[in-house]
């Protein structure tokens, strides 16, 4: 197998070859590297690679598993993180020039998780400022570029993670997704990412941006692969506030049923469906034929108050953020890149009678969704975002508004959804499904999206020159 | 202050305590109408007796 195969091997198929020992957690490690080496300079999907301790952490595995102690599928497979999760003795810059110097003494829960599960972190990947915006453009650090076409942006605010999982420089990463974080670069770069349910993974040691809305995810090339990280990072942990003590299935062992029979698919009548670019519209359409084929019930359904929820997550984002950085904002603002200091001085344009308000209609939303929504279908279908990725001189405020515009009501709303790619644009740009669940049950979601994957190749497919 | 949009914002950054140049007030002036737009929207629900919320719980599936 040569290094590029290696790298573009699902996680699931380099566990197996690793737990079989015909595959070695180094050699894999040392393929994402040489990856990384030959791409980044390209793509700047990383801040930080941290090779040594990659390297240390694969020789370990190699031992740990000769002695009979494989702690599971993430146990030698190499991963990254976006640079806002806390890593004990590496420096988590939150893409920004104020915390380039910040070194954490604790893991984030979600990094410890993943040492514990035995993965092997590459590095620090590349983001948005602080999270806040999703092109990827970042003032300090460089702009991420698409592996599909480098002069369209990868989106953000995982932008990293979506570029390196992409390219095969990883094989999964984690991300964070306020408004769409996760599933906008991975639908922009042609991968799986998935937004849990709220509080269904830890968010203690992650750089906040807004409280309310921020949710941890994994981003990887499958359904299956990100079952398999979910896995690892989900469940209570007692030092977040927010986090469910909701138990952890079994997420692979639920993709096993690949029988989409009885599984009630609705289509949202309105919202999601206006202003879609023409392409993204037709593959989107074809994308739930499939579902339908496989044997999914496909209705429409109204989902009530969506067209005020948008309103609703500007109302807590702004004023959240602002509140995160207003000491910064004060004493050294100058050291914010332009698009992120206009956006936290918006935040002080919104009372706080609108975010009481609007946190008030998240209830009355979720309310209503349990009892008119999701008492008919078992899940929604529609697209990640109206359009695919916008060009670099594209990538302004107006696109940023465009991007996020299907998915941060599924933030205000705290479901899980799942970006995957279903098909590409005739200028070779990836398409992304968005499947949404109800809370707690990523399982459907993932189940729905792994059965789509097993009757179409859209995530197979590689960007030329990776 | 309602009839001019510079000296709502010159106020609101005063009491937040963020230093803003003239300028800067003047851009930010310009977004406040799409902000008093959203603002608007949310004053006009019927919010009913709905409480904020935090904390999400399952959905049990409803019967076929």
């Amino acid at each position: 197998m040569t290094p590029a195969e290696v790298t573009h091997l699902s996680i699931a198929e380099a566990a197996d070859l690793i737990h079989r020992k015909k595959l070695s957690p180094v050699e894999l490690t040392e393929a994402c590297l040489q990856r990384i080496g030959s791409l980044d300079a390209h793509l700047r999907a990383f801040i930080t690679v941290t090779r040594q301790e990659a390297l240390a952490t694969a020789q370990q595995a190699v031992s740990a598993i000769a002695g009979g102690n494989y702690r599971g599928p993430l146990h030698g497979i190499p991963l990254a993180l976006k640079d806002l999760f806390d890593t004990a003795g590496v420096r988590t810059t939150a893409g920004s020039r104020i915390t380039a110097d910040r070194v954490p003494e604790e893991d984030a829960e979600a990094t410890a998780r993943l040492k514990a599960a035995g993965a092997v972190l590459l590095g620090k990947l590349n983001m948005h400022e602080f999270a806040y915006g999703v092109t990827g453009v970042n003032p300090h650090y460089g702009a991420t570029f698409n592996p599909w076409d480098p002069t369209h942006i990868s989106g953000g605010s995982s932008s990293g993670s979506g570029a390196a999982v992409a390219a095969g420089m990883a094989l999964g990463a984690l991300g964070t997704d306020t408004g769409g974080s996760v599933r906008i670069p991975s639908s922009l770069c042609g991968i799986t990412g998935l937004k849990p349910t709220y509080g269904r993974v830890s968010r203690r040691g992650v750089v906040p941006l807004s409280w309310a809305l921020d949710h941890v995810g994994p981003m990887a090339r499958s359904a299956a692969d990100a079952a398999l990280i979910l896995k690892a990072i989900a469940g209570h942990d007692p030092g977040d506030e927010t986090s469910s003590e909701e138990p952890v299935p079994d997420y692979a062992k639920m993709l096993e049923d690949s029988r989409l029979k009885s599984l009630r698919v609705g289509v949202p009548r309105e919202y999601f469906f206006d202003n879609v670019d023409a392409e993204v519209l037709a593959a989107v359409r074809g994308a739930i034929s499939v579902l339908e084929e496989l044997g999914a019930q496909v209705s429409e359904v109204s989902l009530p108050h969506i067209a005020e929820a948008p309103d609703a997550v500007n109302a807590i984002m702004l004023p959240e953020a602002l509140a995160y950085h207003h000491r910064w904002l004060a004493e050294r603002p100058q050291d914010y890149g332009e698009d992120i200091r206009r956006r936290l001085e918006t935040g002080l344009l919104y009372p706080a009678v609108s975010y009481v308000q609007a946190q008030r209609l998240r209830s009355l939303i979720v309310e209503e969704w349990r009892e008119k929504v999701f008492d008919g279908v078992d899940l929604l279908a529609a697209p990640t975002t109206p359009v695919a990725a916008p060009s670099l001189e594209e990538a302004d405020l107006e696109a940023t508004l465009t991007l996020v515009r299907f998915t941060n009501p599924f933030n205000l709303v705290g479901v899980p959804a799942v970006s995957i790619p279903c098909g590409f644009t005739s200028g070779g740009l990836p398409i992304g499904l968005q499947l949404v669940g109800r809370w707690f049950d990523e399982g459907t979601v993932l189940r729905a999206a792994h059965a789509y994957q097993q009757a179409t190749d859209w995530h197979k497919r590689a960007p030329p020159g990776t | 202050m309602q009839n001019d949009p510079r000296e709502t914002v010159r106020r609101l950054a005063a009491l937040a305590g963020i230093p803003l140049s003239e300028e800067r007030i003047a851009a930010l002036s310009r977004t406040l109408p799409l902000v008093q737009a959203q603002v608007a929207r949310l004053a006009d629900v019927d919010y009913g007796e709905a409480e904020p919320t935090g904390r999400f719980r399952p959905c049990p599936e409803a019967p076929r």
